[in-house]
């Protein structure tokens, strides 16, 4: 038994807490959150001198002392109204708590049910147990065994075999009324069955002026010719640090549309795994960051494609001004039984500040000999070319500059198919690039 | 008819001008005088510096003048153009329809057309126009090119055919309705239909208080729209301007012999 002054992380109540979560826990749980926190004490924090945290510091992280919310409830109800639209399935949960009143899932279509992840836990303990212990993470170093040891609750979806989903199911995270440097562990497990279609946004979003750490897991299943739509937005109060591991498993011929938005956190780091576990499975991966100031967003993905005639397009853009800093790594992993294998990815950032930073870096591992891989980045400025274009039309060059980074924007959210989201995003993104006046 | 005065206005005047890039001269003191009403044509053969003309014109900023000057009158203003932003010449009437036209992604072609037609309404003192009225008269405009609605969403030339973007520039001609419209090698890559429907666009421009340059190395588009002028652009200076006829000779015999 390690001494507190020995652990890796200091959180204030830290046993009291711990007591709690093992009563409130069915036997698997309790042992896989115990798992879960052995692997964490183990391993630490990531440092800088490991490979894949290159570019992306947690020393302010292992330095502090951290506190557990206490409460659930929400005092920024308005506030919340503005993120969520009537049309959508909306499930609210607050400090890591799924909150009924602001949640409109009492009737939800058929085929669909929404829960705790408690709930599930105690009540179809093989199925999750199966999702959440089979999937794996690109980045071992990852902050999931943390999560696994310390979050409090969660949020569990289901879609039956063969269900289609019209509305959006809009998963809102709300970290509110914290004291400062308050840790929050925000979990969801997502089962798409064969056939179903669905689609779903996750919103990360906080109401405080505190700063506090956000590590989030997202588990997924995408059953056999499922076609599932997920987007994940990063929209938390600013002086946030948020750590996000994401993990899907993909079955046979189905279809997934992911998309990882990024923009108001002063540190991000997604760890996104694709396993594509059928043969035929279609994956689109794009993303989308708009940073500024000194924030700093990492994206490390994993395409881990294990079957034959699998294809994949993946295309993250980013937008920096003043010295703000983005980290891309994609690594595509081709398994030898993966033939024919498509796979495309891209990565662009238009820098607009003299400071800001790109450190990107593309990394193909392929084990089968007939796949047809492509990859590449660009980093730039405005071009010349299309300002001058732009100008000879009339257009002030300051106008000009404005429709250009929009239509950077545009470009990569016209890639989101369905509207909700789409637009959603677009809302968020208003205040760093507000409408340009014709 | 010309007016009282009996006299053509001068509308651009270019004298010894000299200008290039990074420090190689491109234009080596061309000289060239284009009036109000009329139509020029430009020929020359790959490399000599037409397409640099035309950009300096419009103002493209990577390209350094070094002598001469440009002076332009619009409305009994006289402009010198060299240092004038892009914008403020575009807006005084210079228009350039690209050798290659630029993409612009994720910009919808309506919102970049709008942009640029509220420009000049404000440059004018005339009232902008809202999104709905726009999308009216941009339908009305491509009506006549016989373009497809479906550009007006898409973003600007972004996976249009050759064809296609030079149609477009000619769109955007019609939509700004400039005083002076340059056109580079718009011909070039078009279809026949294509070409009769530039040249139709092109001829609806004409009036006496426009004037047109065509750049151009086919006789073919100037059966459509018959030039005033020919010149022959050669190693960065016009060193023959004659009636039509020269552009047959030019088809007929190449420019060996002009060059002697
Ligand atoms: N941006 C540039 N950088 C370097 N050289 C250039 C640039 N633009 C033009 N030049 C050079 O200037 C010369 C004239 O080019 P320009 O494009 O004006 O020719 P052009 O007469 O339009 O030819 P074409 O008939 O092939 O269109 C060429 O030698 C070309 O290489
Ligand atoms: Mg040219």
């Amino acid at each position: 038994m390690m001494t507190e002054e020995q652990l890796p992380i200091k959180v204030e109540g830290l046993e009291v807490y711990q007591t709690k979560l093992r009563n409130n826990s069915p036997q698997w749980l309790k042992a896989w959150r115990q798992k879960g926190w052995d692997k964490f004490v183990e391993l630490g924090f990531p440092m800088m001198k490991e490979e894949e945290w290159k570019y992306t510091s947690l020393a302010d992280l292992a330095a502090k002392p951290f506190l557990i919310p206490t409460h659930h409830t929400l005092t920024e109800e308005s506030q919340l109204k503005a993120y969520m639209d009537q049309a959508d399935i909306n499930v609210v949960l607050v400090n890591g708590v799924l909150w009924g009143e602001l949640s409109n899932i009492k009737h939800l279509p058929e085929g669909l049910t929404i829960k705790s992840f408690l709930d599930a836990a105690v009540h179809s303990p093989t199925e999750v147990n199966d999702t959440v212990s089979k999937l794996t993470a690109n980045d071992p170093r990852s902050l999931l065994h943390l999560n696994q040891a310390l979050f409090l609750d969660g949020v569990f979806v289901k879609v039956e075999n063969n269900a289609v989903i019209e509305p959006l199911v809009h998963i809102i995270h709300v970290t509110s009324h914290i004291e400062q440097d308050t840790a929050v562990f925000p979990r969801s497990l997502i089962h798409v069955g064969r056939g179903a279609k669905v689609s779903v946004l996750e919103s990360y979003i906080g109401f405080t002026p505190n700063s506090y750490w956000s590590n989030a897991v997202v588990d997924m299943r995408v059953g056999e010719n499922a076609f599932v739509q997920y987007c994940k937005a990063e929209g938390e109060a600013s002086h946030t640090t948020h750590t996000a591991t994401t993990r899907i498993w993909q079955e046979r011929a189905s279809q997934l549309e992911v998309f990882t938005f990024a923009h108001k956190a002063k540190l991000v780091r997604n760890n996104l795994t694709i396993l594509l576990k059928g043969e035929g499975a279609n994956t689109i991966m794009n993303g989308f960051y708009a940073i500024d100031g000194t924030q700093h967003v990492d994206n490390h993905t994993l395409l881990d494609i294990q079957q034959p005639n699998c294809t994949s397009y993946q295309l993250y853009k980013g937008i920096l001004n003043d010295a703000a800093h983005a980290v891309f790594n994609g690594k595509i992993y081709v398994h030898p039984l993966a033939q024919k294998t498509n796979g495309y990815q891209l990565n662009k950032h238009l820098v607009l500040g003299k400071d800001a930073r790109v450190d990107t870096k593309p990394e193909l591992e392929i084990f089968a000999d007939d796949v047809k891989c492509t990859h590449g980045a660009t980093i730039g400025q405005l071009s010349d070319e299309e300002i001058f274009y732009l100008q000879s039309r009339c257009i002030k060059k300051e106008l000009a500059s404005q429709l250009l980074a929009k239509g950077f924007i545009n470009d990569i959210l016209n890639t989101i198919t369905f509207d909700a989201i789409r637009l959603k995003l677009g809302k968020l993104l208003a205040k760093k690039f507000p409408e340009v006046k014709l | 008819m010309l007016g009282p005065y009996m006299e053509r206005i001068k509308m651009l005047e270019i004298k010894d001008l000299r200008a290039g890039i990074e420090g190689k001269e491109i234009l080596k003191g061309l000289n060239l005088s284009v009036n109000a009403g009329e139509v020029h044509a430009i020929m020359g053969p790959n490399g000599s510096g037409k397409s640099t003309l035309s950009k300096i014109i419009a103002g493209h900023p990577q390209y350094q003048v070094t002598g001469g000057s440009i002076d332009y009158e619009v409305n009994f203003k006289k402009l010198s153009l060299v240092g004038m932003e892009p914008d403020d010449r575009a807006k005084e009437g210079v228009f350039l329809a690209f050798q290659y036209p630029v993409e612009i992604p994720g910009v919808p072609t309506s919102v970049f057309l709008r942009a640029a037609f509220n420009a000049v309404c404000r440059h004018q003192g005339a009232e902008e126009m809202d999104p709905i009225d726009f999308d009216k008269y941009l339908r009305s405009k491509m009506a006549l090119f016989h373009m497809d609605d479906k550009y007006i969403d898409r973003p600007v030339n972004v996976d249009f055919s050759g064809g296609e973007k030079k149609r477009n520039e000619i769109l955007q001609m019609a939509v700004l309705n400039p005083r002076l419209a340059i056109l580079d090698e718009t011909d070039s890559g078009l279809d026949i239909d294509s070409m009769k429907i530039v040249a139709e666009g092109v001829n609806k421009l004409k009036s006496k208080n426009n004037a047109i340059i065509l750049i151009t190395h086919y006789q073919r588009l100037l059966n459509y729209i018959q030039p005033d002028f020919v010149h022959i652009l050669y190693d960065g200076k016009i060193i023959k301007t004659e009636g039509k006829e020269l552009a047959l000779q030019v088809e007929d015999k190449g420019y060996d012999w002009l060059i002697k």
